[in-house]
C-alpha cells in the first residue's frame, strides 16, 4: 500500500452488536455523573456497572460547590430538570464568583457569567470602556445583581431586556448533590456494586481486573475511574502526576446562615484563601492553604463536614489503555475559579465523544490525551492569571515577577508559561485578546477577570480614536443606568428562590 | 502617520480602503503607489462568506457594488473528478442537518446507509440544493434549516479593486503611478524608509504594506524575509487564466474540475465566465495545459490567455521591520477553495488590530516606534491560517481514489503532514473531525469533502444508536421537507439578480 492510501470502508460497519462492559468506580459526583449520561446517551451499546464505595470522596469539595452556566444542559443530558434539583437539593442560583479582597485585599470584582459582549462601535466593547475609563462591572448585570443580591431567571425571549445578558449557574453542597444523582442512578437500569476495592490488578498497561472487597473480581472492557483523587486505577497503572502545589482544604458548615447571595464569595490570597458558599437553608465555607506556606495545625472544628490535604497538578495522560480518568482523578485546579467544574464537563463530553468502539482504542485514547491536555491547561492559565500580578510590578516583563506563586516550575509547563505570558502580554499591551482553541473560559470571562485584576492596557486599539466618543459616552451612561435600574427591580435571590420553589410545589 | 501601500491590486485596494474607513478621523496619510506598467494578477475571483462583513465594514452597498463588479452569487464549490472520475460533489458555506442530542447529522445519515433509507447528504444542505437547481435566496428570518447557510461572491477582481480604489481615493487616499526601482533602508533599524519612483519621486513613509505580489518588492527583496516552500505538499506551480463568454445558465457556485495534472476552475460572472487551469509543470506542458483549458470553455474566448508561476508556501515574516506583506507577497495558496481574497481580508484585519500608533508611550511625536509583540502576534496568527488552509487543500488531493496520472501517483505516495493524518485517521475510524475553532474551514467543510471525495469511515459515533430510527427519520425527513419548502421559496439565481440589482 501506498505511504498515504486511506483503507476506505465501501460503507459503515454495523455497531458492534456485543456491548462494551464499563465499569466505574467512585462514590463521587463525577462517577455519578459519567454514570447518567453515559446511560443516557450510549444505554444501547454499553453494559453499565458502577462500583460505589461506602463513603464518598471528600475531594468533591474540589469543585468549590459552584457550577458553570452550562450544568443546565449537562442536567439536561442526564434527564435532570432545573425544578428536580431545586426541590430536592440545597442548590442555589449564581451569577458568578465574587472575588472580595482578593491577593491581599488588592481586588474586588464579580466574575460574572455573560453572554457574548456586543459592540455598536465596530470595534471590541472592552477597549470602548478602558477608552471612557468605564468599569465594566456597571455593564454587567450579573454583577450588579450579585452586589444587590438578587436574582430572577434571564428572559429568553426578550434581548432587549439587559438581564438577557446575564447566564447563571448553580451552588451546590457537594455530599447533597451527589446524593441527589445517586439517587437518579438507583431509577436506572445500571448495576450498582457496593464495595470497596482491594486491588487493581494491571497487565500491559491494562487493567485485568477490579478485586474488591466483597470477594468478587470485576473485568470490563473499559473502566473509569472516578475515585476523586485517590485516583485508584489510573495511579495502579503507573501514569504519573505532575504536582505544582500542595493544599489542604477544609469545608465548614453555617447552618444558621441564609442570606442566598447570587454567587460563591471568594477572598485571600494564593496562599491561604476561602469561598463562601449560599445554599438555601445554609452556608459554606472552603478553607484551603498551601501547605508548604503554612504550618498544618488541624483546624477542624463541629462545623467541619471535610477536611482534606491533596496535591494541585495533572497527570500527562487520562487514558491509558482501557482505563479513563475523569476529572480530579486525571486533574486538579485549585477551585478559587469554578475550573474544576469545567474539566469535568469537559472530560465527559471528550468520553462521550470517544467512547470505544472496539477492543483497539489506540486512536481514542491518543485524541482523547491531546485534547485532555490542551483543555487543562488551558483552564489553567485562567487560573494562573487570577494569580498573576507582574502588572503590577515595574517592569512587567522581567521574569522575576512573572508569577506569585510560581506554581509553574517543570520544564514540561513552559508551554502553559509561554500561552500565558502571549496572553498577557498583548492584553497589557495594547488590550488585545489572545485566544487559543476551544478554551474552557470564553473571551467574557478573561476580559472580566482582566477588569477584575485591575489590568489596564498601556495603549488602546487605535480605533479607539476612530469612532464619535461623545455618542459613546451617552450610550455607555444609558446602558449602565438601565443596568443599575433592573438590579434594584430584581427581587432578593432569597426570596425569589422561595417563590420559585413554592411555585414549584403548587405546580407539582 | 504616513503609511505607504506597493501595488494596486484587490490586496492593495482593500487594504487601503479599510484603513482608510476604519481610521477616517485620525491622521493617517495613506499612500498607494501602483503601475499600470506591471498589472495585476487578479488572485482570485471567487470568495468565502467572510467578504460580505468585509464589504458591510467598509458600509459598502451589496447592490452597487455587485452592480460594478459584475459579480454573482455564490452558494459554494462544484467539485468534479476529484473522488474518483465522473463523480461529482458541492462543498456548501454551511452544515449538513441539524444535530441531535449533540451529535452532528452526518453521522446519523453514515449509520444509515447501510439501508439507504435517509435519501443523500446532500439533500440536508440548503446551499446544495439551491445550487444544484440554479437558485438563490438571502438565509433571512428565522434561523431554522432553510436559513442555515452562508453565501459569497464570484466577481471580477480587477473591478472590485477599481472600486475599492474610487471608494478609497474618496476617503483621502493619496494615489501615485509609478514603477519603483529603489528601496531606502534605515541603517539603524533596518526599516525601509524610503521608496524611489521611476520618475525619480521619493516617496518616505512610517508604515509599508506591501501588496506587490509574488515578488514581494519590499518584503522579500529589500528585507529578505525568505519563504517556505510548501511545494513539497500542494506542487502545482503554474496557472493559466482565460476568461470566456457565458453561454450556459448563470450557477450560483465555481466548479473545479479535477485533472491530470491539477484542476481546472469555472467561475460565472455576469458578463463573462472566468476559467484557469491550475498545474504542475512537473507532470504537464505548459502547451498541453492550455489546450486542456481551451477544450473545456464554455464559449468563445474573450481574451488572450495569461500564464502565472507561482511557488506555494508562505514568507517567513509576513510583518518585518515596518513592512507588511499582504496578499500574494505574503504567501501563495492555490485557490482551489477561493482563500486568496479571504487572506487578504485576514492579513488587513489583523493589521488593523495591531495597527502601531504614534500615541504609544514607547513612541516620540515624530517617530514611530513598532513593537516587536505586534509583529510576533501578527505572524503566529497569520501563520496559522496558512497553514489551516494548506492542509484543507491537500485534503483535496489525497482523500480520492486516483492514481491515473503522475501527479496523482505522487500524491498517493506523499508523506503527508502530521496534523493532516492524524485528522484522516480519526476520520476513517469513526467518522471524527478533530476539530479548530481559529481557522477558515471548520468541521462541516471538512466533512463535505471527506465525504464528497467518498471517505467511508469504517464506524461512525456509538452515539447515533440511542434514538429509534423511526424517531430520526421523523427529523429527517422534517429536515427535508425545510429544505424543499425553502427551495420551492427560493428564485432562479440569475432572475434573483436581476431584480436584485434592478
Amino acid at each position: 500500500m501506498n505511504t498515504n492510501e486511506v483503507p476506505k470502508a465501501s460503507s459503515v460497519n454495523s455497531l458492534n452488536p456485543k456491548k462494551i462492559d464499563i465499569v466505574i468506580y467512585g462514590h463521587s459526583i463525577a462517577a455519578f455523573i459519567s454514570a447518567l449520561t453515559i446511560d443516557n446517551t450510549l444505554a444501547d451499546q454499553v453494559s453499565l456497572s458502577l462500583i460505589l464505595p461506602a463513603e464518598q470522596t471528600q475531594s468533591d469539595i474540589l469543585y468549590g460547590g459552584t457550577s458553570t452556566p452550562d450544568a443546565y444542559n449537562l442536567h439536561l443530558a442526564m434527564d435532570i430538570s432545573e425544578p428536580e434539583l431545586f426541590q430536592q437539593t440545597n442548590a442555589s442560583f449564581t451569577f458568578g464568583t465574587h472575588y472580595k479582597n482578593w491577593l491581599g485585599e488588592k481586588f474586588d470584582w464579580v466574575q460574572a457569567f455573560s453572554l457574548p459582549f456586543t459592540s455598536k462601535y465596530g470595534m471590541d466593547f472592552h477597549q470602548v470602556l478602558l477608552k471612557h475609563k468605564h468599569d465594566l462591572q456597571v455593564h454587567l448585570v450579573g454583577a450588579q445583581s450579585v452586589l444587590h443580591e438578587k436574582f430572577a431567571h434571564p428572559p429568553q425571549n426578550h434581548p432587549a431586556s439587559p438581564l438577557s445578558r446575564a447566564e447563571y449557574g448553580y451552588n451546590f453542597d457537594y455530599q447533597n448533590y451527589a446524593l441527589f444523582l445517586l439517587n437518579k442512578i438507583k431509577q436506572r437500569k445500571i448495576k450498582l456494586i457496593q464495595s470497596e476495592l482491594v486491588e487493581a490488578k494491571v497487565a500491559d498497561d491494562h487493567i485485568t481486573s477490579l478485586q474488591l472487597h466483597d470477594g468478587s473480581c470485576i473485568e470490563a472492557d473499559l473502566f473509569i475511574d472516578c475515585s476523586g483523587t485517590d485516583a485508584k486505577l489510573i495511579s495502579a497503572l503507573g501514569v504519573k502526576k505532575q504536582v505544582h502545589s500542595q493544599i489542604h482544604l477544609s469545608l465548614l458548615t453555617n447552618e444558621n446562615d441564609t442570606q442566598m447571595k447570587p454567587c460563591n464569595l471568594v477572598s485571600g490570597h494564593v496562599n491561604a484563601w476561602q469561598s463562601t458558599l449560599y445554599l438555601q437553608d445554609s452556608s459554606q465555607i472552603l478553607q484551603t492553604f498551601n501547605v508548604k506556606e503554612e504550618p498544618a495545625e488541624n483546624k477542624s472544628s463541629t462545623n467541619t463536614i471535610a477536611s482534606i490535604s491533596t496535591d494541585i497538578g495533572e497527570r500527562e495522560q487520562a487514558w491509558v489503555g482501557n482505563c479513563v480518568a475523569i476529572s480530579l482523578s486525571a486533574a486538579v485546579l485549585e477551585p478559587f475559579s469554578n475550573a474544576p467544574f469545567r474539566l469535568l464537563k469537559l472530560d465527559i463530553e471528550r468520553l462521550l465523544a470517544l467512547m470505544p468502539i472496539s477492543n483497539n482504542t489506540r486512536l481514542e485514547q491518543k485524541e482523547y490525551n491531546r485534547r485532555y491536555r490542551l483543555d487543562v491547561q488551558h483552564a489553567k492559565l485562567f487560573n494562573l492569571a487570577l494569580t498573576e500580578t507582574r502588572h503590577f510590578s515595574q517592569d512587567e516583563h522581567s521574569s522575576q515577577n512573572k508569577s506569585q506563586n510560581q506554581i509553574l516550575n517543570s520544564e514540561s509547563d513552559s508551554d502553559t508559561q509561554a500561552l500565558l505570558d502571549r496572553k498577557l502580554t498583548q492584553y497589557l499591551h495594547r488590550g488585545l485578546m489572545v485566544t487559543y482553541d476551544f478554551e474552557p473560559f470564553n473571551t467574557e470571562d478573561w476580559i472580566i477577570l482582566h477588569f477584575g485584576m485591575q489590568r489596564f492596557p498601556r495603549r488602546l486599539d487605535s480605533l479607539c480614536d476612530n469612532i464619535d466618543n461623545s455618542n459613546v459616552k451617552q450610550h455607555l451612561l444609558h446602558t449602565k443606568n438601565e443596568i443599575a435600574a433592573m438590579a434594584l427591580k430584581m427581587p432578593p435571590c432569597s426570596l425569589y428562590t422561595q417563590k420559585f420553589l413554592n411555585y414549584l410545589k403548587r405546580q407539582s | 502617520m504616513h503609511l505607504c501601500i506597493v501595488g494596486g491590486g484587490s490586496a492593495g485596494w482593500m487594504t487601503a480602503a479599510a484603513l482608510a474607513k476604519k481610521f477616517s478621523r485620525l491622521k493617517i496619510q495613506i499612500t498607494l503607489v501602483e503601475s499600470e506598467e506591471i498589472g495585476t494578477v487578479g488572485v482570485g475571483e471567487a470568495t468565502l462568506p467572510h467578504i460580505r462583513f468585509f464589504n458591510q465594514t467598509l458600509g459598502i452597498d451589496e447592490r452597487d457594488f455587485m452592480r460594478k463588479t459584475k459579480a454573482t452569487f455564490k452558494l459554494g464549490i462544484e467539485f468534479i473528478d476529484w473522488g474518483s472520475k465522473g463523480q461529482r460533489y458541492i462543498h456548501p458555506f454551511g452544515d449538513f442537518g441539524e444535530k441531535i442530542n449533540s451529535v452532528d447529522f452526518y453521522q446519523y445519515w453514515l449509520s444509515a446507509q447501510k439501508n439507504n433509507d435517509m435519501g443523500k447528504l446532500e439533500d440536508y444542505a440548503f446551499g446544495i440544493a439551491a445550487a444544484k437547481s440554479n437558485k438563490f435566496t438571502m438565509p433571512e428570518g428565522t434561523p431554522d434549516l432553510k436559513n442555515a447557510f452562508g453565501y459569497a461572491y464570484q466577481f471580477d477582481s480587477s473591478l472590485y479593486a477599481q472600486y475599492l480604489r474610487e471608494f478609497s481615493c474618496k476617503l483621502g487616499v493619496n494615489r501615485i503611478e509609478g514603477k519603483i526601482v529603489n528601496t531606502s533602508l534605515n541603517e539603524i533599524n533596518g526599516n525601509i524608509s524610503a521608496l524611489t519612483l521611476e520618475n525619480g519621486q521619493r516617496i518616505s513613509a512610517d508604515l509599508f504594506v506591501d501588496c506587490s505580489g509574488f515578488r514581494g518588492v519590499l518584503i522579500e527583496q529589500s528585507l529578505k524575509s525568505g519563504y517556505q516552500d510548501w511545494s513539497n505538499w500542494l506542487p502545482c506551480d503554474r496557472a493559466i487564466a482565460v476568461p470566456c463568454e457565458r453561454t450556459q445558465q448563470l450557477t450560483p457556485f465555481t466548479r473545479s474540475t479535477a485533472k491530470e495534472a491539477g484542476w481546472i476552475w469555472r467561475i460565472p460572472l455576469q458578463h463573462r465566465t472566468g476559467n484557469g487551469h491550475v498545474y504542475c509543470s512537473d507532470f504537464m506542458s505548459d502547451d498541453d495545459a492550455q489546450n486542456s483549458l481551451l477544450e473545456q470553455l464554455d464559449g468563445k474566448v474573450l481574451a488572450e490567455p495569461r500564464k502565472l508561476k507561482f511557488k506555494t508556501g508562505r514568507r517567513n515574516h509576513f510583518w518585518k521591520n515596518n513592512v507588511i506583506a499582504i496578499g500574494l507577497s505574503a504567501g501563495f495558496l492555490e485557490p482551489l477553495e477561493s482563500t486568496s481574497i479571504h487572506l487578504i481580508q485576514e492579513g488587513i484585519t489583523k493589521l488593523i488590530e495591531l495597527l502601531p500608533a504614534f500615541d504609544d508611550p514607547q513612541t516620540t511625536s515624530n517617530t514611530l516606534v513598532i513593537d516587536e509583540l505586534d509583529i510576533a502576534e501578527y505572524n503566529a496568527q497569520m501563520g496559522l491560517e496558512y497553514e489551516r488552509i494548506r492542509d484543507f487543500l491537500l485534503l483535496h488531493y489525497v482523500a480520492n481514489d486516483r492514481s491515473d496520472s503522475p501527479m496523482w501517483t505522487y500524491f498517493k505516495n506523499m508523506t503527508l503532514p502530521d496534523s493532516l493524518q492524524e485528522k484522516l485517521d480519526l476520520w476513517m475510524h469513526r467518522a471524527y473531525i478533530q476539530r479548530y475553532e481559529i481557522g477558515a474551514f471548520l468541521p462541516p467543510s471538512w466533512v463535505a469533502v471527506l465525504l464528497g471525495q467518498n471517505l467511508i469511515p469504517h464506524n461512525v459515533d456509538p452515539r447515533v444508536q440511542a434514538f429509534g430510527t423511526h424517531h430520526i427519520h421523523t427529523k429527517a425527513n422534517a429536515m427535508r421537507e425545510e429544505i424543499k419548502l425553502g427551495l420551492h421559496q427560493a428564485e432562479e439565481h440569475q432572475a434573483f439578480l436581476n431584480r436584485y440589482l434592478s
